[in-house]
């Protein structure tokens, strides 16, 4: 472990579950997993969001900040009940910034029906942050079960996937591309009641957000000791989103979303599971299948099977 | 007329870094017939960099207090100086850009900034450096320099078949480097080896008939260079960009990690732009530097060893904790081996 | 990547909807249209689609006993 923090362990692949059992666990004195935890019947969730810009198409740190923590907690199986946030500004940030972004936490909060209760502003010198930083904290009841996972069941998305990572790399534009496409940041507070039905068969939620598909994907593969298969075929992934991978020789399963969950359910159910979800979000698909193969997550092309790699590093172009 | 076996293999060469991540990525690697042994060549620029050349950079950047532009894969590659991630963590910016001409605009963009492109890659990338070069003389930018450590393939792969312990029977050739070079180029070279290649495209299609043209070539032992990939290559590849090349650059020795010193096998910039030569305008002494104990990134690069014949591979060197830099770069072979290696066959 | 609108040695090209600006210094001939091979930034060849047929004529070229490995 090198003695200083770089930037790639924020990426949250390999470097960030070094950094976690490295650093953090050892010094916290206590593992933490998933990303938020079941105290009694209630879930809580932290998140810190920071982006560059802060406000960009198809969202803002607003959006993102609510969006995070009532995905973290329809992830565990919990109703979102109240957020609190909390936000770090740069001096000489333009207050219209912080509107906007304020005015985005509320929209977004409103459209799940829940309420930010409380929070905190502090405000750094110059240089101290990046305009911008917001954290947001979420507790909710805990209201869907979760069975066990076997060799079987099938991996569903609720949408597209990579969107928010694409649209971020637009919209920084360090790499002086050009599309239309927008980040797919919202709440997915209306997921709980759409599986609740199908309570018993659902095994497994995680919203693919920092570090893509691949990361959350092989945490699951880790966790439970089996194995992840997806099929190339069978991503909904939008055409720009392909393109900016292929131009920057990106992998489309590390770019984050924020607006979609992955599930594990049985296969018995799945194709129910997949029609009633569409009512909300039109691109959901069954993307694979999880296998006895041991902590390994593969991807099906043209019939040959290969693996699929957890970003290691940033997300950086690739040139030859 | 041709007896292989998995025992005693048909070994082919694919030299190019980006051949070797597709054929993973894209799972052909697997269905290959048993008898077919494909060896990583050393055409990753990243890979072939000297360690002493990457410690330069980093001197000259903290020495002279400079911002550092570059491409993505050479941020992580670690010297007994630190890396570029490193150097960034300490305080220096260092800038990935797509583009060398973007390393113009940013320059243009930061007047307050000294800022040094690190141009590296073979002669793919140099036309569009020498853009960027011929670009930053145009708009008179006062404040880029180049630090210029190109590679030439034909003289590296020259030197590679002239190693006599190279047990190669054919060469899948890159794609992009002969859009540039063309085919005629490598003739010569391979004929004189008796060696046979095919130049190939990057999809599953491409590699697929390249790969079967050029096994086709070898059981029949046909020392030919074929063409593969004629909708992009040329006979003699792209006289504009060649044009760019020579207007810019110079021939140089350099340093190629694995394969050592070969005369004339490196560009550098012509003496008329000394004015915006990097190794000029800020002098270092020339770093002293040992080859990460064990490592056997040499090798790899020469294909004598595969990496998982590595003592390092796996355990000590990961990914994410890289000690050479085929496992940094994400066109590396050992890179590549780790990721996606040792899948079954469907 | 596709050619849209050329702009002296500059040029805007697209690929799946996503564009970017790129150089034609090693492609001076390209036109609106065109599909080039892009590297760093810069245009390094011309797609021609009826050279790719060639390749049939090359598997004429190596005999009639021409096996597919793979």
């Amino acid at each position: 472990m090198c003695e200083r923090i770089l930037l790639s362990i924020g990426s949250g692949g390999e470097e960030m579950q070094s950094f976690l059992q490295d650093v953090v666990f050892p010094a916290i004195g206590s593992e933490i997993h998933g990303d938020s935890a079941l105290i009694g019947e209630v879930a809580l969730t932290i998140d810190s969001f920071v982006a560059n810009p802060p406000v960009f198409p198809g969202g803002s740190l607003g959006t993102l900040a609510v969006s995070g923590s009532v995905n973290d907690l329809v992830a565990s199986g919990a109703r979102p009940t109240a957020l609190a946030v909390s936000l770090i500004v740069e001096e000489g940030t333009e207050v219209e910034l912080i509107k906007n972004v304020l005015t985005d936490i509320r929209i977004t909060s409103q459209r799940c029906s829940i309420s930010v209760v409380t929070g905190d502003t502090k405000v750094v010198p110059k240089g101290a942050a990046d305009k911008l930083f917001v954290t947001s904290a979420g507790i909710g009841k805990r209201c869907l079960a979760f069975a066990q996972p076997t060799a079987g069941d099938h991996v569903i998305t609720t949408g597209d996937l990579g969107r928010h990572g694409a649209a971020m790399l637009i919209a920084n534009n360090k790499y002086q591309l050009k599309t239309s496409i927008e980040s797919d940041c919202a709440p997915l507070h209306w997921l709980i009641d759409v599986l609740k039905p199908f309570e018993g068969h659902i095994k497994w939620m995680r919203d693919p957000t920092r570090g893509g598909a691949a990361t959350v994907l092989h945490e699951f593969a880790k966790e439970f000791r089996l194995g992840v298969r997806v099929y190339e075929e069978r991503l909904p992934v939008q055409p720009e989103v392909r393109g900016i991978c292929e131009l920057l020789g990106l992998e489309v399963l590390h770019l984050p979303s924020e607006g979609q969950m992955l599930i594990v359910c049985d296969s018995a159910v799945s194709e129910d599971v997949v029609e009633s979800i569409r009512l909300h979000s039109p691109d959901a698909a069954i993307i694979g299948e999880v296998t006895a193969e041991h902590q390994t997550v593969t991807r099906m092309v043209e019939g040959a099977e290969t693996f699929v790699p957890m970003l290691t590093g940033e997300m950086l172009p690739r040139i030859c | 007329m041709w007896s292989f076996s998995s025992d005693s293999p048909v070994r082919i060469m694919e030299v190019c870094g980006t051949h070797t991540h597709e054929l993973f990525r894209t799972g052909l690697r697997f269905s290959l017939p048993p008898w077919v042994k494909l060896i990583s060549g050393p055409g990753c620029p990243v890979c072939v960099t000297d360690d002493r050349d990457l410690a330069k950079v980093i001197m000259m950047a903290r020495e002279y207090e400079l911002t550092v532009l570059t491409f993505g894969d050479m941020l992580k590659v670690n010297t007994e100086f630190g890396s570029l991630a490193s150097l960034r963590s300490e305080g220096r910016k260092v800038e990935i850009v797509y583009s060398p001409v973007d390393a113009v605009t940013y320059a243009k963009q930061h007047p307050d900034e000294r800022c040094m492109f690190v141009s590296v890659g073979f002669e793919t990338t140099m036309p569009s450096a020498a853009v960027a070069v011929k670009e930053a003389i145009e708009l008179n930018i006062g404040n880029l320099f180049f630090f210029v450590n190109h590679k030439l393939l034909p003289p590296a792969l020259d030197a590679l078949l002239s190693t006599g312990d190279m047990d190669i029977d054919g060469l899948i050739l890159p794609g992009h480097v002969s859009a540039i070079i063309g085919r005629r180029v490598y003739e010569p070279i391979l004929l004189r080896h008796g060696m046979p290649g095919v130049i190939t495209g990057f999809t599953k299609d491409h590699m697929r008939t390249g790969i079967n043209l050029l096994l086709n070539l070898v059981v029949h032992h046909e020392a030919k260079v074929l063409n593969a990939y004629p909708e992009v290559v040329q006979e003699d590849g792209n006289p504009q960009a060649k044009e760019l090349i020579e207007k810019y650059f110079e021939p140089t020795g350099a340093h190629w990690r694995g394969l050592g010193f070969i005369p004339n096998s490196g560009a550098k910039l012509r003496p008329e732009y000394n004015h915006l030569d990097a190794e000029v305008a800020f002098p270092v002494s020339e770093p002293m530097v040992h080859p990460p104990h064990g490592c056997r990134c040499g090798d790899v690069v020469l294909g004598t060893v595969d990496p998982v014949d590595c003592p390092l591979f796996g355990t000590v060197c990961t990914p994410q904790n890289a000690v050479g830099p085929c496992m940094v770069s994400s066109e590396g072979a050992c890179a590549a081996w780790y990721k996606y290696g040792g899948l079954r066959h469907v | 990547m596709k050619i849209l609108e050329i702009n002296g040695k500059k040029a805007i090209a697209e690929f799946l909807n996503v564009q970017r600006e790129i150089r034609l210094d090693a492609v001076p001939h390209a036109k609106v249209g065109d599909h080039v091979m892009v590297h760093a930034g810069l245009a390094i060849s011309l797609i021609s689609s009826e050279e790719a047929l060639d390749i049939q004529n090359m598997w004429k070229e190596l005999g009639e006993d021409v096996e597919l490995f793979i």
